[in-house]
């Protein structure tokens, strides 16, 4: 019985914890795209480059399996890291609020990324 | 196109579409009063791994073949908003699915108590998925756009 209210409770801080890790790391992408775009310096020769992304390229071969490799690795951490932290939810009420916030989070990134290169293309382009 | 990049672009596509079904799969069944929890999470593991093996092959692609020999064909061609915005936005916008999706695995194997008596936490799990499924149709036809800039 105590051993079943622990598997219970261990259950629900994955559950929490992943949750809310995802959400973090949808941002988190959205944000490094965004900034990987907009943050551009002259180098020596007065050309323009993305310092973030070629930093990413430098790393990783590509700007877009760097950015997939941090996720990756934000999301694992996040995620341990968050089941090991948060309380165990009494009801079901916390984990429906963080269901809901990743369906925000997963609208409101999307818009982000699609408006972004929308714009990037007709204003900025 | 080498036969091996033909490969990852078809497996790409066709496992794409895979999660699709499996996504939509998921947000069918959560409506129904009873749930089956075997077949959700059976529908819902299809998802993730689809989804997955589609990021894993068509990053491959996009990595060693489009950028070098799709994309500048695209830009320079009558239809440069294919790739601007279309391929740049689904790129990055792929990157969300496997997370998106592994959690709402998770909820249906962890939770699958909790979501057959609660109807609250169900619709909060079958509206997620909906837009998971929204959302992967709107990467599939994104998809169908780049394929016609590039030809």
């Amino acid at each position: 019985m105590v051993l079943d209210k622990e598997i219970c409770m261990r259950k629900d801080k994955i559950v929490q914890g992943t949750l809310v890790s995802a959400s973090i790391t949808l941002f988190f992408i959205v944000g490094i795209t965004i900034a990987g775009e907009l943050y551009k310096v002259a180098d020596a020769s007065g050309k323009m480059v993305n310092p973030i992304k070629d930093y990413l390229k430098a790393l990783h071969g590509h700007h877009w399996v760097g950015k997939g490799i941090w996720a990756v690795a934000l999301f694992i951490v996040l995620s341990v890291l968050f089941s090991l932290v948060l309380r165990p939810s009494t009801d079901g009420k916390r984990i429906g609020s963080m269901i809901s916030a990743l369906t925000v989070s997963l609208i409101v990134c999307t818009l982000a990324v699609y408006g972004f290169f929308t714009y990037e293309f007709l204003i900025a382009h | 196109m080498s036969t091996f990049f033909a490969v990852l672009l078809i497996a790409h596509v066709l496992f794409g579409l895979v999660g699709v079904m499996a996504s939509f799969r998921v947000t069918f069944l959560l409506i129904k009063s009873t749930l089956p929890i075997p077949a959700l999470i059976r529908a819902s593991m299809y998802a993730f791994f689809s989804y997955l093996i589609s990021w894993f092959s068509g990053g491959w692609y996009y990595w060693k073949h489009y950028g070098g020999v799709v994309k500048p064909k695209i830009v320079d061609g009558a239809f440069p908003w294919a790739h601007l915005v279309f391929m740049e936005a689904k790129e990055h916008v792929f990157l969300f699915m496997p997370f998106a999706t592994l959690c709402i695995a998770l909820v249906l194997w962890l939770k699958a108590d909790a979501l057959q008596q609660d109807p609250a936490l169900r619709k909060k799990l079958m509206v997620l998925s909906f837009f998971v499924t929204l959302l992967a149709v709107i990467i599939t036809l994104s998809g169908v756009l780049i394929t016609g800039g590039a030809r």
